[in-house]
């Protein structure tokens, strides 16, 4: 007796399962698509930007590693004070501002993707 | 056709289009199935399952592919389904079965589907013995009879241990079982012509 009522559950269950409604999309897609979010990754605003700035980091790395002038005898400042800039100093700035960029291009992803 | 995965592939890329394929695909089960847990709630059913997929986008990065795409999005449904029971205390289902009571609705239903009357009052009649357990027995319940999840994807799907997802399963079933039963037994004594008299 138990058996049968075993098998009874697990038939009413596969026949339910047989007779499944397949339900039509119905326009269903497109009402979810319309409620997702507009942008799910930056803006193109915020990645032009990013571009930019990688681009000239980019630039500035490769001036640094292969100057077109001795930078020994670089006097970036002599129209200023006459400060001179040594390689080690303008690599420090170079590091630094690298990590600024990474450090912006992470904080705009996250909060992008909080959006 | 191309496959889940090269359509999440897509859709991580900005592509809308291939989400939007992604949700074509698997609506129906997905919808289907909170019917069966909503006590078939047409309305309620297709709002949680709006709120999945827009979750499922949002969180789209995080699938890992450890599991089938639509295993991740019952994960994701489940918590939706869960947290909208709570926050109703559990009130929409009942009120949406008293009037699933009749026969008017199930014609609707029909109509709607294009399933059989038979079928329609079946799926209904389900959804109607799951609606007394709460929404971890009943999540449990659906997923292993009707999906034919095993106890460890349910577990993983529900996020609870595994005993737990057995205990449901044991349970549940032994209470269906005796309410079968039951009812078997009060149609069979049941004389409906004397009754209305």
């Amino acid at each position: 007796m138990r058996e049968q009522d075993q098998f009874d559950i697990d038939d009413l269950f596969a026949q339910a399962r047989k007779s499944e409604t397949v339900i039509d999309n119905d326009g269903f897609s497109d009402r979810v698509m319309s409620k997702l979010p507009k942008h799910q990754g930056l803006s193109s605003v915020a990645q032009a930007i990013i571009m930019t700035l990688a681009v000239l980091s980019g630039i500035a790395i490769v001036l640094a590693i292969l100057p077109p002038i001795p930078l020994a005898s670089l006097d970036i400042g002599s129209a200023v004070n006459g400060i001179k800039i040594s390689f080690v100093s303008l690599l420090v700035l170079y590091i630094a501002w690298m990590a600024v960029c990474l450090s912006s291009i992470g904080i705009a992803r996250s909060l992008s993707s909080r959006l | 056709m191309p496959s889940d995965r090269a359509l999440i592939a897509r859709a991580l890329k900005q592509d809308q289009h291939a989400f939007s394929e992604l949700v074509k695909r698997h609506q129906s089960a997905l919808r289907y199935s909170l019917r069966q847990l909503t006590g078939w709630d047409v309305s309620l059913a297709d709002d949680l399952a709006q709120e999945t997929f827009i979750r499922v986008y949002k969180n789209l990065n995080q699938y890992r592919g450890d599991s089938e795409f639509f295993t991740w999005v019952y994960r994701i449904a489940y918590r939706v389904f869960a947290a909208n029971y709570r926050s109703r205390q559990g009130q929409y289902s009942r009120q949406t079965l008293s009037l699933m009571d009749d026969d008017v609705h199930y014609e609707k239903l029909d109509s709607d589907s294009g399933n059989s009357l038979e079928n329609n009052r079946l799926q209904v009649e389900v959804s109607k013995m799951l609606e007394q357990f709460q929404p971890e027995q009943r999540a449990a319940l659906h997923l292993h009879l009707h999906r034919e999840y095993t106890h460890q994807e349910i577990a993983d799907i529900m996020n609870c241990p595994l005993g737990t997802v057995k205990s449901h399963i044991q349970r549940g079933k032994a209470k269906l079982r005796e309410q079968m039963q039951a009812r078997h037994e009060g149609e069979a004594g049941e004389v409906p012509t004397e009754k209305k008299q």
